[in-house]
């Protein structure tokens, strides 16, 4: 009998609020199957995405020091980490904030705040994986 | 585990975290409440301003991922407020409706 091969995605959550990413990473982890990497910041980011090679980033636009757009493009600029998908997380959702994010080529945008219960889902959908 | 499992597992993870969190969450009230205060008596300073709406805005954001969307959606309006501007009055009016809130969310 063949062996089934169970790829597990892997994700890099970056929030600086502690509740938002452990939810987040409980809501991903349990509900999505998906193991999870957490950033607390745009520069620890950087450095997790390098080493960790992560499927995909969630990424929240909002934070000191390296917001979520300069932290994009910190990662585009660097060539191990410029083909990983980033979903942006955040408060701004009028349509022209939307606009801008589509414009900085982001797979996607999901809204503050999330609900848990479709996280997953959201974020599985963005990014054209099986939930 | 049957989705319905899985999301009985999640729920309940969740609960653990707004329980521990909690505290931080409802210290992030006191520059609300102290900016309110100040905008009540027409004093107001421009850094317990910033600081208050930085408060707000993760009140907002903490509150509805915790399944208290009436307390995201307050702390939205008075994040609104705090940019364009708060009146005496608007403030009184956000003061009591902060009350009821921390009394929702047993402060």
């Amino acid at each position: 009998m063949g062996r089934v091969r169970v790829t597990t995605k892997r994700i890099l959550i970056v929030d600086d609020e502690d509740d938002i990413r452990e939810v987040a990473k409980l809501s991903l982890e349990l509900m999505g199957a998906i193991e999870v990497i957490p950033a607390s910041s745009g520069h620890e980011a950087l450095e997790k995405a390098r080493l960790e090679l992560p499927d995909a980033i969630l990424l929240d636009v909002m934070m000191p020091d390296m917001d979520g757009p300069a932290t994009f493009h910190h990662l585009q600029a660097q060539a191990e980490t410029r083909a990983i998908p980033v979903v942006l997380l955040t408060a701004k959702v009028q349509s022209s904030d939307r606009r801008q994010f589509a414009d900085l080529g982001v797979q996607g945008v999901i809204a503050k705040p999330f609900d848990p219960m479709q996280l997953a889902e959201q974020v599985c959908a963005l990014l054209g994986w099986r939930a | 585990m049957s989705d319905e499992a899985k999301q009985r597992a999640t729920e309940a993870a969740i609960a653990g975290v707004w329980l521990r969190m909690r505290p931080t969450v409802l210290a992030r009230f006191t520059a609300v409440e102290q900016a309110l205060a100040a905008a009540r008596d027409g004093a107001l300073e421009e850094g317990l301003r910033e600081q208050a709406l930085h408060e707000a805005h993760k009140l907002a954001g903490s509150l509805g991922m915790f399944g208290f969307p009436e307390g995201s959606d307050l702390a939205k309006e008075l994040e609104k407020s705090l940019r364009q501007g708060l009146g005496a009055a608007a403030a009184a009016r956000f003061i009591e409706r902060l009350g009821d809130l921390k009394t929702l969310l047993g402060a």
